[in-house]
């Protein structure tokens, strides 16, 4: 069953051109790696899939439903979610609070309801409630529940990710692109990373992941897409990209599968 | 359980205090300051929930100030409309306006937000300056009716003409103020604001409509000052374009500065912090015959900023370990 | 009368040319370090203060000459204490609204200091023309308003000329388009910033001589002009010496025109209601972000 759906997705920036043509599906449960070398498109094309940046040809189907040009936050609320390269964490609030606020005011209210809504009592409104709860468990998958009231920028750099993903999760999402999620972690850290990635795939949510670290793509792929300036050069499974030569060659003599 | 009494014992102690202090200090002039400092406890915290909370440097509030205080003036002195109303009236309005001026913000941040809306600020001061139908222009209003009396007995009506009884009056628009501002950042609303602050990006990904959040904030945050201008008209009951000025606007930023950006107190220690000192620098300039209030503002916020980010709040957290400012939520 | 319309587009090209020196200082630091400096005008009242003081000692010539030379190193001696003490620490610590903020209690202390030490009541600067005019073609004008014009000219290409014909003012360029990579290319970032930042405020501070010949000179000048430089660099894209050479201009000429035909009153809003415009289209400015 398809999920998610690229089609002919194309971005150019003044007259460079950062995505040509490129068309992707990815089916309910898998895990679609996305590798390519640096400045090939990768973010381009979660800045597309996400909202925060509209294709100019082309559509983004989720679930038969055209998303094209919707906003960041609409595309979050149908149900994809996404982490950034450059984290995006709320630096000066705890890590607690940077997973509530996932959890909550995601729902198109009237400005009056909005301000009438802070004078119920907290029993019924969602932080300490519901919220807490929540934020429990998706801090406990992570195994960040120990550093709930740490400040978020007060984490070392592997655990701001993963309380990026927890946040992330938070919003329910069916979909999860994944922005180089291993990038800056020492070998156990990536061990680690790859373990959440399957038990978040495990929970039913289908992942597209952009990579450089090879061990993390080849391990928990189902299937691989390469793009280069631009383009998709190569799709298939990862033993075949491993070995398909345009692949080598656009990564220069094969060294990103030193890592290997 | 006994935390709660003691909460609430506090709060019943102070507010005691600030009732009977009227009494205590009788010097008129000495109550002047004291409603002075409410006023401004009210519009600086209004500013501190765009800047601080919401992260929108806005260096137009003046105008939102004035907006609401020529509003009301104007509706009482032309229309003969209650002071009562007019205080509304000159929020909704400037709450109108508020909204007028978020809509740039939407696309803007940083220094252009920084500009566009001190260029929002002084067009409308111009205005003010220029429209001398309207506003008598550079002369200002003058007469402008004060809160109109209220009738308890046969013979017996409390005026507002005194600062004491201006005081209650203006002390009890305070605490309702900051009764809704305290629930408006403490809740939902108020996280979303603060995560809308800390990272825009971050916070539109996880399925919050900045745009929404950042246009109800200018209203709620111009009404707010909309509504301290309408007290400042009536208490005052004069009116000029300096009101608007930029000055202003720069008081206000550095009362909220010094008492720390971003907190709840923080502001309203501000407030009061600079109001009383710039009365009491008023007599040593005197003294020394210079006007160096205004340098010492420069030369205090500049001290905070490099050295007190988070103001006379952040000194006294630093000093007395940060659990209280984990439980600040 | 098509002669009083080219008379205003003269005078708006002159008033527009100190406008981009005033500006030219205020982007170029914007574009280095990324700091909005909010003094920048109060910057360019000591600079006309500078010129006052120096004129009453020296008379004619050679006292117009000093004054502009004193001003220009006197607020860029100022600009480095500033930069130094004030700005440099804040470059760590990457919160933009803590600059204006610092930036506005500079603006605040500088003008009220300048109160105190030099008076409130207004004073003239006298040029070394004695107010002499003159007859052109199509228009006419002051001697030292076309000495200001060509001045500004001038410092501004000796400025172009540094920056892209020296190794110092090519290393400032680099520091503005990529930080870290100067850095890893050796390029003491430290020192661009000190340099920057001296001689944006000594821009300012020349400015100022020239802007005193036009209005009255009071310590709270510099609230206008910082606004006005500003509104020019956004027009042109904050970074951007070419956007502010065309901005200034474009400032200049539409507040002639505007002034004369529509209001007077209002002149000084017309550079806020055009950058308001054009920030309602392009967030960026005209020239962009990373343009120069």
């Amino acid at each position: 069953m398809m999920v998610f759906q690229g089609i002919h997705l194309t971005k150019m920036f003044g007259g460079l051109c950062a995505l040509n043509d490129v068309s992707f599906d990815l089916k309910a449960g898998e895990i679609l790696g996305l590798i390519g070398p640096n400045g090939a498109g990768k973010t381009t094309l979660i800045n597309l899939l996400s909202g925060f940046m509209v294709p100019n040809r082309g559509r983004v189907m989720f679930l038969d439903r055209d998303v094209t040009g919707m906003k960041p936050h609409m595309i979050n609320r149908i149900g994809i979610s996404r982490t950034f390269q450059i984290m995006k964490t709320f630096p000066k609030l705890t890590v607690q609070d940077n997973v509530r606020s996932a959890l909550v005011n995601r729902k198109d209210r009237s400005a009056l309801r909005l301000v009438l809504d802070c004078f119920k009592r907290p029993a019924k409104s969602q932080i300490g409630g519901v919220a807490d709860e929540k934020a429990t468990d998706l801090l406990e998958l992570v195994g960040l529940y120990g550093f709930r009231n740490q400040l978020a920028e007060n984490l070392p750099y592997a655990y701001c990710k993963r309380l990026e993903m927890a946040r992330s999760l938070a919003t329910k999402p069916k979909v999860l692109l994944l922005d180089e999620p291993s990038s800056g972690l020492n070998p156990r850290e990536v061990n680690e990373q790859i373990e959440l990635i399957r038990k978040i795939n495990g929970q039913g949510i289908s992942i597209l992941i952009i990579e450089h670290v090879m061990k993390v793509i080849m391990n928990i792929s189902s299937r691989i897409m390469v793009l280069n300036y631009g383009e998709k050069i190569a799709d298939g499974l990862p033993e075949e990209i491993y070995r398909d030569q345009r692949v080598i060659d656009a990564y220069l003599g094969g060294e990103a599968s030193a890592e290997h | 359980m006994k935390s709660r009494w003691l909460k609430w014992g506090k709060i019943i102690l102070l507010f005691g205090v600030l009732f009977a202090l009227p009494s205590a200090i009788t010097d008129r002039y000495f109550q002047h300051i004291m409603v002075l400092s409410c006023i401004y406890v009210i519009l600086a915290s209004s500013w501190n929930l765009l800047a601080g909370y919401s992260g929108l440097l806005n260096l137009g509030h003046a105008a939102f100030f004035g907006i609401g205080a020529y509003s009301s003036a104007l509706l009482a002195i032309h229309t003969g409309l209650s002071p009562w109303l007019g205080l509304l009236v000159g929020a909704v309005i400037s709450a109108l306006f508020g909204v007028g001026l978020g809509v740039p913000a939407l696309r803007l941040r940083g220094p252009y937000l920084a500009i566009v809306t001190i260029g929002f600020s002084e067009i409308i001061r111009l205005v003010s300056m220029n429209w001398v139908d309207l506003t008598r222009g550079s002369l200002g209003l003058s007469e402008i009716p004060p809160l109109t009396p209220i009738k308890l007995a046969q013979n017996f009506q409390l005026g507002f003409v005194t600062e004491r009884n201006a005081y209650y009056v203006i002390l009890i628009c305070t605490i309702l103020t900051l009764f809704v501002i305290r629930k408006l950042v403490k809740s939902e609303f108020g996280l979303t604001l603060e995560s809308m602050r800390e990272e825009e990006d971050g916070a539109e990904s996880i399925g919050i409509n900045t745009s929404q959040y950042k246009l109800v904030i200018f209203m709620i945050s111009a009404f707010i000052a909309g509504f301290a201008g309408g007290l400042y008209a009536h208490y005052v009951r004069l009116l000029s374009p300096e009101t608007l000025s930029l000055h202003e606007t720069f008081t206000v930023l550095t009362m909220v500065a010094v008492g720390g950006i971003g907190t709840f107190v923080g502001p309203i220690i501000g407030a009061v912090f600079l109001t009383v000192l710039s009365e009491a620098l008023r007599f040593f300039e005197e003294a020394i015959n210079l006007d160096i209030r205004m340098v010492i503002y420069g030369a205090l916020l500049m001290v905070t900023i490099l050295f007190m980010r988070k103001g006379i709040v952040g000194v006294y957290y630093s000093l007395f370990g940060s659990h209280a400012e984990e439980r600040e939520r | 009368m098509e002669s009083l319309f080219l008379q205003q587009i003269a005078n708006g090209l002159i008033i527009g040319s100190i406008y981009c020196l005033m500006a030219v200082g205020l982007t170029m630091i914007f574009g280095v370090m990324k700091i909005s400096n909010f003094a920048h005008g109060d910057f360019l009242m000591l600079g006309s203060y500078f010129a006052i003081y120096t004129t009453l000692c020296l008379t004619g010539w050679v006292g117009w000459i000093s004054a502009m030379f004193i001003a220009a190193v006197g607020v860029g001696i100022i600009g480095f204490l500033a930069e130094r003490w004030l700005f440099r620490p804040m470059m760590l610590r990457n919160a933009d609204i803590d600059v204006l903020m610092l930036s506005i209690g500079l603006s605040i202390f500088i003008a009220n200091a300048a109160h105190v030490l030099f008076g409130s009541s207004p004073k003239m600067l006298t040029d070394p023309f004695r107010s002499q005019n003159i007859d052109l073609f199509f228009f006419s004008t002051s001697l030292i308003r076309i000495f200001s014009f060509f001045l500004s000219v001038l410092a501004i290409i000796v400025l172009q000329v540094f920056l892209t014909r020296t190794k110092t003012g090519t290393a400032i360029r680099a520091t503005s388009q990529n930080r870290n990579a100067s850095m890893l290319m050796g390029i003491d970032t430290g020192l661009i910033f000190g340099l920057t930042f001296v001689i944006g405020s000594a821009f300012a501070g020349l400015s100022g001589v020239l802007y005193g010949t036009i209005v009255t000179i009071t310590p709270t000048m510099g609230g206008l002009p910082t606004l006005k430089a500003f509104a020019i660099t956004i027009m042109g894209g904050m970074g951007s010496i070419k956007g502010a050479i065309y901005g200034g201009l474009i400032l200049g000429i539409a507040e002639a025109l505007g002034g004369n035909y529509i209001s007077m009153d209002y002149k000084n809003a017309i550079g806020f209601i055009i950058i308001i415009v054009i920030l309602l289209f392009m967030p960026e400015g005209l020239f962009g972000r990373k343009g120069r």
